[in-house]
This record gives C-alpha cells, structure tokens and sequence, in this order.
C-alpha cells in the first residue's frame, strides 16, 4: 500500500482548523477535506496517476422492497413528476436518476435473491449455487488500499448483508453505530490498545503457523477434502494481508471528530432510527475520508417499526394483499426510509473539498432485490442513483415486461471508477441513457 | 441464457435449467461411468419436440446434455431426468407415448450407471468433504473444552440454511471475515476461562422478600411492582416492561438460578389461573427487547417455581401477567402509581418472594484450573489479586517442557483425535516463542507462563484440524474410529467427544451396531442429548423461525408469546416422547394425543381435553421443574389436533404471520415430512399475489395451475398437503371460514374448502382424513425421517446412492412399525453414516 505522500506534518495542528463535525445534518463549507486527506488516506495508485477526485459508493439495500407506484415517477426524463416518495427531493433533482423497469437477469427467489442485490448473481433455491464478488467489494478490492477500511458492511439490524467475497462468503455486516463509531475515531485507552496491537501481532504470527499446519494437513487428506480447505488458505492469507494494513493504520491515530458517539438504538424494531444513525456515520466515514466503499442494509423484520401511524409489523404489512390500510402503513415506513436517505445526500452535497461537492463524488444508490414483496417478485426493482460522476437523467423508464439488466449499471460505475473491467456479473454493456 | 420463456412448460424444467447452467464447484472426478449411447439416444428422440437449442423449453437443450457422470453437475441433471421419467412427470403424459417395453431398457441402463458413478466417486472422495463446525457446534466445542458455559454464537455471524440445515458442507462458505471473527471469538472464550481459572468464581445472591421486590412507595409512579396487602404485585395491563424489578439487576452476566413464590390476584372466575411470563431485559426505553425465560401459571395459592437463565450484565427480571385475553389497566403516561390499578378491578401476579443465585454449569473452577494449567495448581498472589500458575522455582527447561505438554494434551482434545507430536510441535513451539517474548517484554513468569499457554491454545483453536471435522477412512471407504465418534457426537450432542466416547474410540469399540446403539443411548441421556431432539426440529421443522412473524393483533386477538412458547413445548415434548417411548412413525402425523397447558388447550378451543387429563402425567412432577404446566393429553378420534401438521409451531412457521398459502404448506409438507424435494419456481411467472379483500379465493387463482398440464405437473403434487391444511389460520387456530375485509373491518369470508386429490389419485374430504392418509403410509413417514436425520447427522444432502440405504432401513425398522428411536439407530448403523 502507499504511504501518505506528507506525513511528516503536523496534523494535530491542521486538524484543529477543521470547525465541527456534528453528525450529517450540519453543512460543511470549509475545504477541509483534502487537508485532511493527506493524514489520513493516502492516494491509491489510480488516483495518483490520472489526478483525478477519488470516486466513492455507497448503496443502500432495502429487504422489502418499495411500493412501486410510490418511486416510481410519472413521465420520463428530467421532468418527470414526483412520484410520493420522492415529494422532498427537489433541491436533488439534477444528481439524481430514477431507472424503472430494471432487474438482474435470471435472479428469482423473493427473499433469497437479497444474496444478489450487489452481486446480480443468480442463487438458486438450494442454497448450492456459490455467490459472486458484490460490485462493492470488487471496488474495494481496486481502490480500497487508499483509506483506513478498504470497506464497510453495514446493517440496520440482522445479520446479513449483500456483500460477498469473492469465495462467495457472505461478509457479516456491524449493527451498532456505537462500535462502529470506535472503530472508526476512538483510538482508545493506551493500554487496551497496546493488548489489542500485541494479540493482532500474535494473531499474525498464528497465521503463519496455521497455514504451515493446513499444508501438513492437505498431504493427509483426499482430494475433495483438500480443495475445501484451499478456502480455508485463502481466508488465512487474506487476513494475513488485513492485519498487516490494520498494524500499518494503528501506527496513525485515526481522525478525530467533534461527534460524540451515537447511543445506539436497542429496539431492534425501529428500523428507521437506526438507519437515521448509521446515516450520520457514513458522513463522517465519507468526510474523513475513513473508507470509500459502503453499504448499509434494511433487512425486513417481523416487528412494528414505531413510527406513527404504524401498528402491525413490516413484514406482515409488506405482504399487504392490496388492503388498503396495510399499504397506508407500509407507506409510511418506505416514506421514511427514501426521506433519510435524501437526508444523507443532502448531506454529502453540503460537504466540500477542493474537488468540489462530496456528493459529485459519492455514487449512492437505493434498491431492493424485491419488485413486489407482496408475491416476492424479482421483477422490476428500485433503483434510485444519486451523485457520483453521472450526468443525471432523471427518470430512466425501462420495460417493465421485459426488463433492462441492472448489472448494467454495476458496471458503468465501475468504470466510472477507473477500474478496468468489461463485465460484471450478466452485464451486457454500460447503463444506457446515463453516461 | 433466455431471459423469456414463452411457454409455462419451465414450472417443470427449472430444476434442469438450473443444474445446466450452474458453473462448476467441485473437481471433475475421474470415473469411466458414463451413460450410454443408446440412453442419450432415447432422450434425443423423445424429448427433442420441445427441448431442441438454446431456445428449448425451460433453457433445456437435449442436444448440450452431456454423458460424462464425473462432472457433479451432469451427474445431478441424470437423476433429475431420471425421476421425472420414472414418476411419469415427464415427458408431458398428454403430449407424448412412451412404451412400456423402451421404458424397461431405459431406466435401468441409467440407474446403473449412475449407480456406478457414484460408488466410484465414493471411494476415492467419500460422501461428505471438508464440513466446518457449525455456529452451534463451535459454541458447545468451546464451552466443553475450556469448561465455560458463556453463550458465544451470538459473536458469530449467523449462517445460512440450505435444505433446511445449516451445516451441510457444500454450503459451508470460509472467508478472512470469518476466520477475524472466528479469532474474536475465541478470544472471548480464553478470555473467560482464564478469568475464571485466576479470579474463581464470584458467588452472589439475592433472597427477596415483597418489600425488597417491590420498588413502589405510595405516591410514586414506575414500572415496578408495587407493595399490597404484604405482597409485591403487578397489575396486567399492555405497558411494555411493567413489572421489572429493579432490585433483580445483576453486575455480571452469566447464569441464574432463579427461584420464585408467587400468586393471583383478582384472577377471573372463569379461568383456572392467571398467566404471566418471567423474561430479563435492561426494561428502559432505548432498550426494549427482553429475553424469555419461562411461564408460570399463578393460582391464588402461592406456588414456587425454578428456572435456569443466562442473564447478561445490567439486565433484571420482568414478571409480570401474560395472557392478551385478560382485561388489561389502563396507565397514564407511561408509568404506574401505587395503587392505579386497585380500583380498576383487573388480574395481577404477587410475589412473594424472589430468589437469585449465580451458578456455574460449565463446571467447577479446579476443573477449569486443571484444563487449562495441567496438574500443577495455581497460587494466590495478592499483588495483582489473582492465582496464577504454580511454577515456584522450576528451570527453564522444565518450564518450556511443561508447556510444550500441556500445549499437546491440549491439542489431542481440540484436534478429537490422538495426534503426534510432530503435528502439535509447531504449536507448542509458538507457545515457547510467546513464554520468551513475555519474559523480555518485563512480566513476571507466572504471567508469561500463562501468557505462553494462552497463546497456545489460541492457535491450536485456529487449526483447521480443530474447525473441519477431518474424516478419514480406509480403503473400503469405512470412517476411522475417531472420525466416526466426532461425527457420532456432533449429530446427536452437538458438540465434540467426551471421555467415555473417546475411550470407546482409543479401544475400536464403536464398530458393532450394539456398540453403536449403547453409545448413542447414553448420550441421548446426557445434558447436551436431551436437546438433540429440540435441535434437530428446530432446522428440519423450520422451527428456529417460529419469531419470524407477528401475527396481526387485529386478526389474531388471543395470540401471544405464552402460547407461542407453550407452541414450541408441545412440539419438543411430543418429538421427544416419540423418540424416548420408540413410539410407530404414523403418530408423528397421526398421533391421538399430544402436550398443552392450560393456556394453549383454552387457544386451541379444546379445554376439555385437559380437563380430563391426569395433571403433569408424563412431563416432570412438581410444579417447580415444570412451571409452564405442560401435560400428555389424549384427544379424540374427531379432534383436529394431535400429530406435528396440527402442531400450532407448524403451522406458524409455515404461514406468512397473516395468511396461509397452501403453495408454502403444501411445498413445507412436502419437503419436510413426505421427503419430496420440489425444484424452485420459474424466475418470470408471478407469484399468486394474495388479495384479502376477497375477490378471489386463493382456490380460484390457484385452480389456473391445476388446468394447465405442464403447470399442474409440479402443482398437482403439493397443492393437495397444502388445502388440507387450510382449516389451520396461519395463528394455528381452527377455521371453518375465512376472514375478509370490508371497509377496514375483518368480516366473515367464504367456508374453507379442505377437501382434494392426491397425486396417486387417493381423495380426502378434510384434514381429518388427509391426516389418516398420511399416518397410513408409514414407510413414506419413515424415509422421510430417516433422510432427515441422515442429512442432519453427516453434513451432507442424500444422493442417488443412498436411495439404497433409506430403503433398508425402513426395512429394518419394520418390526416396530417404524419405531422413531430404531431408525435413528438404524441411521446411525447404516452405510451413509458410518462411510466418508
């Protein structure tokens, strides 16, 4: 990995320059970014040669789907007519883009197609079918030396995420804004570090020792026992390679920031505060530069989201059966949910650097595995894109009977972010009519 | 790939489709079997009219099937053409004859052949590779091994079911995440055990009268229990976590055991008693989940009960009335004075006394001194208040070989099997490395000894030897002792070895079917065993899923977490009995009792029938080992209830917390109890979207299936289980109509129609015959079961060739009709268990 191109100077003292930092909802005006940028990420190799603003993503993935006549626009283009959840979203309507009519080919299953937002791979019912690297990951594994955390897997609640390693392993994601927080800006009391340095030093040197012993193991075992443990190989020299990065950041102190640290929310149910806090966070991991490449999932629960109005649970009222007071409720939640994630956006674009607008260099789309979850349909999934380096298009509508493929999209992004690939996943080109 | 199917002829294909098109996992083996020429040729021909190119029905193309059986994917595509052809499903009976004479060369020389194939494979592969130890394995491993009992799987990542099971080896995913988090975790687990070897345990106790419960003086108002008449009392009413007791908070997490005096008060006339559950939580605002511990039913007796929990740090208990049908106090402001609820005449629960005490389960703290630190003992040193290793003035050399031993018996346990020192060296030598470091690094022996084997053991839990369960056989395929007391101890404990299998191991005494049968019974008595049945349900039954949904108060107004939990007792007692009384497999479906309380017998509408029944026959005696009052109630022959599909658990799980969908049910039924896997729906035909307004029935929509051949082809065969079940609302009460809505309100709907065809042509008019149906045909039942506990117990989804040894042991079994505990030995005895 590079080394910060000036580390010798004094950062406490610039940093202290930097005014506040008080969660998302405050605007940021300074140029502080880019100052801050030398002390704590260094450029990846991409950036350092084309000169260009480093490119970020963050997609949030929804377990539930969308009411699909509530996102989806009337008209097309840039005029189209705000459909009611994106009633608020006027002052974002030059960076955002609203594609109807998409899906990932071939990918069914209602709930078990969630392995396939990201990776538009196909999964099968049985479970047999191995996963694909997630769009997310395969940025990360490009362009992710640059920052403290190549990526960040992150979930409302639940234990699952749409992110997979390339071994096809699904990459558990971190619930708790408040552990996140530490990770990400609290170094720590000296002694807690120093016993957490010793056993990731220690934990190293067991790698070594583990992997010496997996090869003795592999000569005594046959072949179909061998290749699995070839994952097992794998997984020891990847976190060989993760420790080595993490001894190298723990040398730095990691950014300080004028947030305290959010308590988290214990009620598993409130869905919508939780993401609010995971929001806040991915601002500031995205203003400090902490890690480029994020994804937030909403899984779908079984309990009442307390929002008001609101009485029964949300997976029961995804399943709404047309009755109308089901679908009142289910509005209200989705409206809640697309409103905070307008909030971030709105938030990244009131942050700047020399390179202009965070949000013109954050990628973040909205979407859900599920066209309609009330018969678990693949079909026809959400897909709000915002910011980046598109020229946005406003309302995209695609064939709703014969949908265009999303990958598609996974990759124009990608290129977009200078990675060199021609395919991802079942693409069959770049995202047309968003360039 | 085509992304549009023109024709709904795919319902039938996609199984193919899918196993076509999946890129390859595994390695190609070298095996000549193939299948012959003359085969392929009769599929060419007949299949050809709609199954020709890419552009063929369903993605099928006959012209890219291939003959090599070494390729795992065409191998699984041969058995799906061969049931489908077999069974008749295919081709279509209406758009093609096939005679009888083809047939009888045809689908033997195919059998055959994959026959061959596999035992090809067999031998040189084995059945099952590299299986990891499951979350829950992984969590009992460690406890066992360290002599902790923390809960550990909640710092997992959870993981995947496939099949039902989430251990099943071709599905078992390994990544760096995983391996950080698998280091997180057992530091966790180091972590206790050597707190607990050098802290001891702490003893804490509390003894509660009701002036030390209640935490309620006249004038004030909160959620705790308030002081009447000399009692502490909570009155029932909706407000969450009204009845904590915050004098119950415990400093440290770990087990309780919790002994509790308690009574009614103002209980209704026509109720028995009143019930109440006992959960912990921290019971404030931010934090409303609470953990269940168990139900009681209070009668105006006072009555004492006990109940065992882990209860984490900075949580109490909540104890409070539980049952949504009694009238319920309204409280102002989210909080309760003394004495609001006096006047407005509802049920409350008083308790009398409360008693809590640490207990330590994982075992005794010289056990875990001994494991950890070997015969040496420990000493106290006052300076860092803590014992440590006892190594007084040993030299070096002593003190690096007593490391290096203890790092090796350490490993021979993890490991499961005896190991050379040459394997354990590497890491008794990291241990060396550690004492070394630790010593130049300024700490005193005693720490950087313990640090030394801290270190040790660390990576030996990394091993793979340690994660994988690595199963060796010989040449005639046959798994070694060792390897077959691991996989012997994990399907029925879930954990690793103990020493009496280990012993039995070291001395080949687990290769007769007696051996086998005594080992797995005395496991079946040991405190991990008694689970086993509750473990296996919980994935072969889905019941692991049974919080997944909350039903709709509106829909469901008696519906509440003292029935659901009274649910999941009904289901484990009654699997259990089946198992401990060797009960005839026909009961799993066609039982005429089953267990209830009092609370689940008034939600299923039938509390006569416990009337009747001997109070707390069969379940433990006394009130205090079993406070949710769970008893063995006989039914009559006309009863609803009675047999797993009328289970309440079952048909929760099985429904969408609101609705039922004979297509859900009729696939869980199926799959899980009739042993038919169905192949995933096409990906473009829409789901039936359910409208609850009424306008259609899901008969009516699902009735387009059944008129379309190729549709009904896959339809015929489960919406039949499905139907039957309809009487079943998806709370698992009793309907004869459905609900509908009209303007806002539920009104009653259209009769419910029970009544179908199966696909062998075998009509029922109701669930009651569909029922006796399925009770008939124990050998169905019973390779049902005997596939289940097969997959469960080697990690592995049953193939082909195991088709055999189902077979057999339904054979063996008969003598006892079928008896639950003979298959499972049977099981245990068979080819597929005892082979790699």
């Amino acid at each position: 990995m590079n080394q910060p191109s000036s580390t010798q100077f004094n950062f406490q003292k610039r940093l202290r320059r930097r005014t506040v930092l008080r969660g998302s909802g405050v605007a940021m005006s300074l140029p502080w970014l880019s100052a801050m940028r030398s002390a704590f990420a260094s450029d990846s190799s991409h950036e350092t040669a084309t000169g260009r603003p480093p490119q970020r993503f963050v997609a949030v993935t929804v377990g539930l789907g969308l009411l699909s006549e509530n996102w989806m626009p009337e008209g097309e283009g840039k005029d189209f007519k705000a459909p009611l959840y994106l009633r608020s979203f006027d002052d974002l309507r030059d960076s955002l883009t609203v594609a109807s009519g998409v899906s990932h080919p071939d990918v069914a299953g209602g709930h078990r197609a969630e392995a396939s937002i990201l990776t538009a791979t196909p999964m099968g019912s049985a479970g047999r079918a191995v996963n694909t690297i997630s769009v997310d990951q395969l940025l990360a594994k490009h362009l992710g030396d640059a920052t403290r955390y190549p990526s960040l897997v992150l979930a409302a609640s639940g234990g699952t995420s749409p992110c997979y390693t390339e071994s096809g392993a699904m990459i558990p994601p971190i619930t708790s804004p408040a552990d996140l927080f530490d990770t990400l800006f609290v170094d720590g009391e000296a002694k807690h570090r120093q016993q957490q340095a010793a056993r990731v030093r220690q934990g190293r040197s067991i790698m070594d020792v583990v992997a010496e012993d997996a090869r003795s193991l592999q000569r005594t075992l046959g072949r179909g026992d061998r290749d699995r443990l070839d994952a097992y190989f794998s997984s020891v020299r990847g976190l060989e390679q993760r420790m080595q990065q993490a001894e190298q950041w723990a040398q730095r102190p990691k950014p300080h920031v004028d947030a305290e640290q959010p308590r988290d929310i214990r009620d598993p149910n409130d869905l919508v505060g939780r993401f609010r806090s995971m929001c806040e966070l991915i601002a500031l991991t995205l203003q400090t530069d902490s890690s480029r490449f994020i994804t937030l999932h909403l899984p779908g629960g079984g309990g009442v989201i307390p929002i008001e109005g609101v009485r029964e649970g949300y997976h029961s009222l995804s399943h709404h059966g047309q009755d109308d007071t089901k679908l009142a409720q289910l509005a209200l939640v989705e409206e809640a949910i697309v409103s905070q994630w307008g909030e971030l956006l709105r938030s990244l674009a009131g942050s700047e650097d020399a390179h202009g607008r965070l949000l013109d260099q954050t990628t973040s789309l909205l979407t859900s595995n599920l066209g309609n979850a009330s018969n678990h349909s693949n079909r026809n999934m959400p897909a709000l894109i915002a910011g980046g380096p598109f020229r946005h298009a406003g309302h995209l509508a695609f064939s709703q009977k014969d949908n265009y493929p999303l990958p598609n999209f996974y990759l124009s992004l990608l290129q977009k972010c200078g990675v060199e690939v021609e395919q991802f996943a079942s693409s069959t080109g770049t995202m047309s009519g968003l360039s | 790939m085509p992304t549009i199917y023109s024709s709904p002829m795919i319902v039938m294909c996609l199984g193919l489709l899918y196993l076509w098109h999946t890129s390859c996992v595994l390695a190609a083996s070298p095996t000549d079997a193939s299948i012959s020429a003359s085969s392929l040729a009769f599929l060419q021909s007949h299949c050809v009219d709609c199954h020709d190119g890419p552009e063929g029905e369903g993605g099928f193309d006959v012209g890219s099937v291939s003959t090599k059986l070494d390729h795992p994917r065409v191998y699984e595509s041969w058995v799906r053409l061969f049931d489908r052809i077999e069974k008749g499903e295919m081709p279509p009976p209406d758009d093609s004859q096939i005679s009888p004479e083809e047939l009888r060369t045809f689908l033997p020389s195919v059998e055959q052949s994959l026959t061959q194939a596999a035992k090809a494979h067999r031998l040189r592969d084995g059945r099952v590779q590299g299986r990891r130890l499951s979350n829950s394995h992984l969590q009992r491993t460690l406890q066992d091994l360290l002599h902790i009992n923390v809960p550990l799987a909640r710092l997992m990542p959870p993981e995947t079911r496939s099949s039902g099971y989430v251990h099943l080896a071709d599905a078992q995913t390994m990544s760096h995440f995983q391996l950080e988090n698998h280091l997180q975790v057992i530091d966790a687990a180091l972590d206790v055990a050597f707190d607990r070897a050098t802290l001891g345990g702490q003893d804490w106790s509390i003894d509660y009268g009701p002036e030390k419960i209640a935490n309620k003086k006249p004038g004030r108002r909160n959620r705790d229990p308030e002081l009447r008449q000399g009692l502490a009392v909570t009155w029932n009413s909706g407000l969450i976590f009204y009845g904590r007791i915050s004098s119950s908070e415990v400093r440290e997490s770990g087990w309780y055991r919790i002994t509790l005096t308690a009574s009614s008060v103002k209980q209704p006339d026509h109720l028995p008693s009143v019930w109440c559950s006992v959960r912990s939580g921290p019971c404030t605002s931010s934090a409303p989940l609470l953990s269940w511990i168990g139900s009681f039913a209070a009668t105006p007796e006072p009555q004492t009960m006990t109940w065992d929990a882990w209860i984490p740090a900075g949580e109490m208990l909540e104890i409070r009335p539980a049952d949504t049908t009694l009238k319920r106090g309204n409280f102002a402001g989210g909080q309760v004075g003394f004495g609001e609820g006096e006047k407005q005449n509802v049920p409350g629960v008083a308790l009398t006394r409360l008693q809590m005490q640490r207990i330590f389960p994982g075992g005794d703290v010289p056990t875990v001194r001994k494991r950890l630190f070997g015969s040496h003992g420990v000493q106290y040193n006052s300076k860092i208040k803590r014992s440590e290793p006892n190594i007084d003035d040993a030299s070096e050399e002593i003190v690096t070989t007593r490391i290096a031993e203890q790092v090796h018996q350490f490993a021979q346990l993890a490991f499961r099997r005896p190991t050379d020192i040459a394997v354990t060296q590497p890491f008794s030598e990291f241990a060396r490395l550690v004492w070394h470091e630790q010593l130049q690094s300024g700490m005193s022996r005693e720490q950087a000894y313990a640090a030394a084997l801290r270190g040790g053991y660390r990576a030996v839990l990394c091993s793979p030897r340690f994660l994988y369960l690595s199963e060796y056989a010989g040449d005639d395929g046959q798994l070694d002792d060792w390897s077959l007391a691991s996989r012997l101890s994990y399907f029925v404990t879930g954990s690793m070895p103990d020493e009496t299998l280990r012993q039995a191991a070291s001395q080949s005494k687990l290769r007769s079917r007696e051996q086998l049968r005594q080992q797995t019974d005395r496991l079946l008595t040991s405190p991990r065993g008694q689970r086993f049945v509750e473990e296996f349900a919980a994935q072969w039954l889905d019941l692991v899923d049974i919080d997944f949904t909350e039903p709709d108060q509106r829909l469901f107004n008696d519906f509440d977490i003292v029935v659901q939990n009274a649910m999941l007792a009904e289901t484990n007692l009654f699997l259990q009995k089946l198992l401990d009384e060797n009960r005839p497999i026909s009961e799993l479906v066609g039982a005429n009792y089953t267990f209830l309380n009092e609370r689940l017998a008034r939600y299923y509408e039938i509390e006569s029938a416990i009337r009747s029944a001997p109070p707390t026959a069969d379940v433990a005696s006394a009130t205090d080992m079993n406070p949710d009052g769970m008893r063995l109630v006989s039914l009559d022959g006309d009863s609803h209830r009675g047999g797993l599909l009328s289970h309440g658990s079952i048909l929760k799980v099985t429904a969408n917390g609101n609705d039922t969908s004979p297509v859900l049910r009729g696939i869980w039924v199926c799959e899980r109890i009739l042993g038919e896997e169905i192949p995933p729906p096409p990906s473009n035909v829409p789901a039936v979207e359910p409208d609850i307004r009424g306008a259609k029935t899901i008969r009516e929509l699902l009735a387009k299936h059944e008129s379309d051949a190729s549709c009904a082809a896959c339809h015929r065969g489960f919406d039949p289980p499905g139907f039957a079940l309809e009487n079943f609302d998806a709370g698992g009460k009793w309907r004869d109509q459905y609900r509908q809505l009209v303007s806002k309100k539920y009104k009653r709907g259209a009769d419910v129609d029970a009544s179908h065809t199966m696909l062998d042509g075998r009509r029922f008019e109701n669930y009651n015959e569909f029922r006796q149906m399925l009770a008939a045909d124990a050998q169905t039942l019973a390779a049902n079961l005997a596939t289940q506990l097969l997959t469960y117990g080697t990690g592995a989804k049953l193939q082909f060739s195991d088709r055999a040894i189902v077979t057999n042991i339904v054979k063996q079994t008969q003598n006892t009709d079928h008896g639950f505990r003979d298959i499972l030995h049977s099981v245990i005895a068979s080819k597929t268990f005892l082979n790699k």
